[in-house]
Formats: C-alpha cells, structure tokens, sequence
C-alpha cells in the first residue's frame, strides 16, 4: 500500500470549545488510484490533504507512506519525504513570481541533494503539462490555467509516489478544467497515486475512488 | 540550455533582483551605517593621533612668550599659523633663575613671505642646538644627526623645490631632511639652528623685512620653553616665574593639552554615541523592514515548505538576503566614507581646529574590517527574528492567511 492513514484526527479550538476539523480519518491509497474527495466548504477536506502532506500536525493518528510513519521523522526527514514522495499542488496561485516558470519547475529539485538534470527534466515536464513557449517567462505573463500546469509540473519534477491536489481547478474554467483534469487521469497509469480533493463534482468522474467528507468524517463512495 | 543551481543563495540574489525598491532602502540604510562606523572611527583615530602626536611634541612643561602673545603661540601649535614676536633673550637666563626650573631652552621665530622671494610662507623655527631639549630628540628621529649651518629640516606638508632645496628671502637652503607627518606644527615648519636663523634674518633684512625693530634688543627670542624638576607643581613654577620676570605670558602645555582633550573627549563621545545611536536604529529599521517583509512573504515560504523545504532552508534564504543586502550597504558605506574622510583629512582638520593625523594603513585596514562586520552583521542579526518566525509557523495557516 502505497498511503495508509489511520484513526486520523485533528482537532481545532473555537474559543473555549475545540472541534474535529478531521475525524477518525481512514484512508489506503495505492499506486496507481485516483482517489476524490468531495465536500462541501469547511468540511475538512484541505486540512486531511494538508495531514497527509505533512504540513500540519494531527492530534492523533497515524500516516504512512510506503510503510514509514511520517508523523515520527524529524523536520530534515519529514522535508525529504514530502520533497521526494509528495507532489503537492496546492488550493490557489502558488508559483513564485520571483522566479521564471523554468526556474519554479525545476526549484524543488535543488531542496536536497541529487543526480540529475533538472532544467532538461523540467523542460521536459514543460513538454507534458503543455507550456514548453513558456519556460522563460514569468508567473505574471501567465493565465490561471497555464499557472496551474507549471504548479503540476513543479510537483512531478522529483518523480512522487503520489501527486496531491487541493481543489487545483478550484478557479478555472470548464475548459481549462477538462484539460487539467486529463492531465491528472494520466499519472495513476504510471505508478503515481492521485489524491485529489474537490467540490465540483464533474471532476469525480476522472478518479476511480471517490471519499466524501462532512463535518470532518470521511467515508468511501461507491461510484 | 545552462541554468545554474537554485542554491539558497541563488534564490536570495533573485528575491532581492526582483524587489529593487526594498532591496535599495536596505542598502542604504546599511550604507549609512557602514559610513558613520567606519568614517567617524577614522575620524576619532585621527584626533586621538594627532592629541598624541601634540603631547609629545609639547616636550616642555612650560612656555613662556612675550605678554599679549599666548593666542599666537597656540596658533603655531594647533594650526601651523605662522607667527613671530620677539623679546629679550635674557628672559631665558630669569626663568632659569626660578625655582624649580630645569632646563630652559629659546627659539627664533621667523615667517617666510607668500611672495617671489620664498617657495612658500612657512614658519620658521630657529633652536639652540646647546640647550634644546624639545625640537633635537624629534627630529633625531627622521633625520638622525643635528643640522649643520645652512641646512633646513622641512615640514611633511612643505612642498620643495625640485633640487631639494627651498628658497627663503631670495636665498636657497639645502633641506637636510623632511619629517614625516604628525598633524602639529611641525609640519608646516620650516628647522634651523641659531646660526642659520641669523643668515636668514640678514637675508630678510636684504629685501625689506625688518623682523627686528631698532627698539627690540640684540639677542633676541621669540620663546622660551621650560622643564621643571621633579616633584614641582607646574602651576606654581609658572605663577614663579610671573612673579620674577615681567611682560611675559606663561603656558602650562598640560593645562593646554587638557583643555584640547577635554574639547576632543566630548567630541569622540558624541561621535560615538552617533555611532552607537545608529547601529541601533539600522538594526530596528531593518528588523522592521524584514518583518513586515516577511508577513507580506508567508505564503511564498509556505509554498517553500510544501515543495519540501526545511525550516532551516527558510532561515537560510532569509538570512542570506540580509546578509546580500548588508554586504552591499558595507562596501558601499566604507567606500564612500574613504572618498569623504582620506582625501580630505586636511580640510577636516583646519574645520576642526584640533590636531587630526590619520592612521597608518594597517590600522585603516582593521578599523575597516570592524566597520564591514559590523556592517554585515547588522542585517542577519535584524532578520533572524522574523527568518525563525516564519520557520516556525504552520504551513497550512501561513498559505491561507497569505491568499
């Protein structure tokens, strides 16, 4: 198994009372799934992915990527992972507009040390996502649509086991969308898991699994 | 295609290229910073120099001039103003009579024309090389023997002729040896023994100069310097020797030297304070600055941190953009302070009426050393607050608080 999160929780405080933001998640992904989550807005599905990214701390549970407990590595180690595992496209416009898109492609590549060519890699993934005209160009010069494929990119530049994706066609339209969301259907075929969270429900149909989440307890669909 | 690695300090280079607004400001308040440290401690160097440079070529304890002349002798000291004023050189064997007194020793002072018949007006300081005990054990120092009759010893700012000789009443004297600089009069002074002095008064006589008047007796002096003997009170001898001897005016050179230090002293504390007062408000200026740069920035480190960053990565790029931008404020700031302060250094000097000798070059070179690391250090020291802030937040909060 590729991803297997267990009796996931994680609690928030409202003032004095503290509620489940996540409630005794359980989730198993393998390799080649595409696994949506559905939900409605403030049900939990972005801080489950945000869990499972590492990026915030549960108040109990546990996660595991090819059989290791991420929650137990150190900040250096849990990093690598996430850099090395973990393609994340995040909610929203994340590429960094300091930088050309080559240069935001090919920017986790350097966080640890590794063998390789990455501008040749990154233009590659360019070549993939479908904006090779754009590798000099900066983030401002681009269209939503085209910002997400160079995100997409950037998190496939260190080859992840799973690709995670918050709402990535949250603000884009429906042709934009279809296009994004094709481009995801491909990886599961080549070993890297999708985990995808969404509120629109046309996008399901790309996925072979489909969770839904309500007030932070998530419970498989059957499709 | 050949791109370089996106090391950290690649990535600072960028952030701070493609901010030139920000990046300008931060520079420029290092900049200033560097430029304060570095050129007031050239400055305080120079002054404490020169004060130095004074007490040792004070050399008597006392000095003793005509009376209504002891703003002019300070002149000399201070300034290099060339002055003269003479009375009689019996007053020399009075004082020695004093009780207390040591050693006397007199001097000739004469001042060459801004005029065809002299290479430059200089003051002339002529000794008595039996009794000196204040100009000989100096000038020992350059030039290693006493000077012969005839001879000059020249001052560091004296420009000289060509053959080595400079021409005073029409006359050309050898210069045996030119002293090098010590920010007193000495170096706008022109040294000859009693014997040359004459040959130089009688020169001046020969074009018009009647330094002498008829009424002035035979033999005399311009001043008469004093040591006393151990275990004397200054002050007292001086009050003596006002008692025996009349139309005199009597300095106690550590009474001068003390009000110079004192007027130095309150000079180097506030140029110290200033100094201080800024290194701080650079630090709250750019602490500010990185801080709310920073804020502005926390989506930009999440998204660093979801692409696999370390928390120490993040310090890192924000601690080596400090250090970029403080690096460029340091160079720059010393740099213009040297433009400012080294070519200038006579100016300031005169500006400032106290003795100012620059330091050598190996001093320059750890003061500036000292100013630079402080200088970038400044930048790191005020951002690594906000660098570990930033580290330490929640990824997740930090995106969304950024959108």
């Amino acid at each position: 198994m590729l991803l297997e999160v267990k009796d996931l929780v994680k609690e928030y405080k409202r003032g004095d009372t503290s509620f489940p933001a996540v409630n005794n998640a359980n989730l198993s992904v393998s390799h080649n799934d595409f696994v949506s989550v559905i939900g409605r807005s403030g049900s939990g599905k972005s801080t489950l992915l945000n869990l499972i990214a590492g990026l915030l701390k549960p108040t109990s549970g546990s996660i595991e990527i090819e059989g290791r407990d991420i929650l137990s590595l150190n900040d250096e180690y849990a990093s690598f992972y996430r850099n090395s595992k973990i393609g994340y496209v995040p909610q929203g416009q994340s590429v960094l507009a300091n930088l050309t898109v080559l240069d935001n492609v090919r920017l986790p590549f350097y966080f640890f040390k590794r063998e390789g060519d990455a501008v040749k890699k990154a233009l590659s993934l360019l070549e993939q996502v479908g904006i090779p005209h754009l590798a000099q160009s900066y983030p401002k010069q681009l269209s939503g649509g085209e910002l997400r494929r160079v995100s997409i990119a950037r998190a496939l530049i260190n080859d992840p086991t799973i690709l995670i994706g918050d709402e990535p066609t949250g603000d884009l339209d429906a042709q934009t969308t279809a296009e994004i969301m094709k481009l995801f259907s491909q990886f599961p075929s080549k070993r890297t898991a999708v985990l995808m969270v969404t509120h629109e429900l046309d996008t399901v149909d790309y996925g072979n699994r489909i969770f839904k989440m309500d007030s932070g307890i998530l419970a498989e669909q059957i499709k | 295609m050949k791109q370089t690695p996106l090391t950290i300090q690649q990535l600072s280079i960028y952030n701070l290229k493609r901010r030139p607004f920000r990046t300008a400001c931060l520079i420029i308040v290092v900049a200033i910073l560097a430029f304060t440290l570095f050129g007031s401690s050239i400055l305080i160097i120079s002054l404490k120099n020169g004060m130095n440079n004074m007490e040792q070529r004070l050399g008597a304890d006392l000095m003793v001039v005509p009376s209504g002349y002891k703003s002019d002798i300070e002149g000399i000291l201070l300034s290099g103003e060339p002055s003269y004023f003479y009375f009689s050189g019996l007053v020399a064997q009075q004082i020695a009579q004093v009780e207390g007194v040591s050693q006397v020793t007199s001097q000739f002072f004469l001042s060459s024309l801004s005029a065809s018949c002299c290479s430059a007006q200089v003051q002339m300081v002529g000794f008595d090389p039996e009794t000196d005990f204040v100009i000989q054990p100096w000038i020992a120092k350059t030039y290693g023997s006493a000077i012969g009759d005839g001879q000059l010893i020249a001052g560091s700012d004296i420009v000289l002729e060509s053959n080595h000789t400079l021409k005073f009443f029409n006359h050309s004297y050898p210069v045996a040896a030119q002293l090098e600089k010590t920010a007193t009069d000495l170096d706008s002074s022109v040294f000859v023994n009693m014997n040359t002095m004459k040959s130089l008064l009688i020169a001046a006589r020969e074009v018009g100069m009647n330094f002498i008047s008829d009424t002035q007796p035979e033999g005399a002096i311009s001043s008469v310097l004093v040591k006393i003997n151990k275990g004397y009170d200054a002050e007292k001898v001086a009050r003596d020797i006002r008692a025996n001897v009349s139309d005199i005016d009597v300095i106690v050179s550590k009474d001068m030297v003390t009000g110079i230090s004192n007027h130095l002293d309150s000079l180097i504390a506030y140029i110290y304070a200033l100094a201080a007062v800024l290194w701080i408000l650079a630090a709250l200026v750019l602490g500010a600055v990185f801080s709310v740069t920073v804020h502005e920035r926390k989506k930009e480190f999440a998204v660093f941190r979801i692409l696999g960053a370390t928390r120490k990565k993040l310090v890192g790029i924000v601690l080596a953009e400090s250090f970029f931008a403080s690096v460029a404020g340091g160079i720059i700031g010393t740099t213009t302070a040297s433009v400012v302060v080294f070519p200038f250094s006579t100016y300031i000097g005169d500006k400032l009426q106290l003795p100012y000798l620059e330091p050598k070059a190996g001093v320059i070179l750890g003061v500036l050393t000292l100013s630079l690391l402080l200088s970038f250090a400044v930048g790191p020291l005020a951002s690594i607050y906000s660098a570990t802030k930033i580290s330490g937040a929640e990824t997740y909060l930090s995106m969304r608080e950024g959108e």
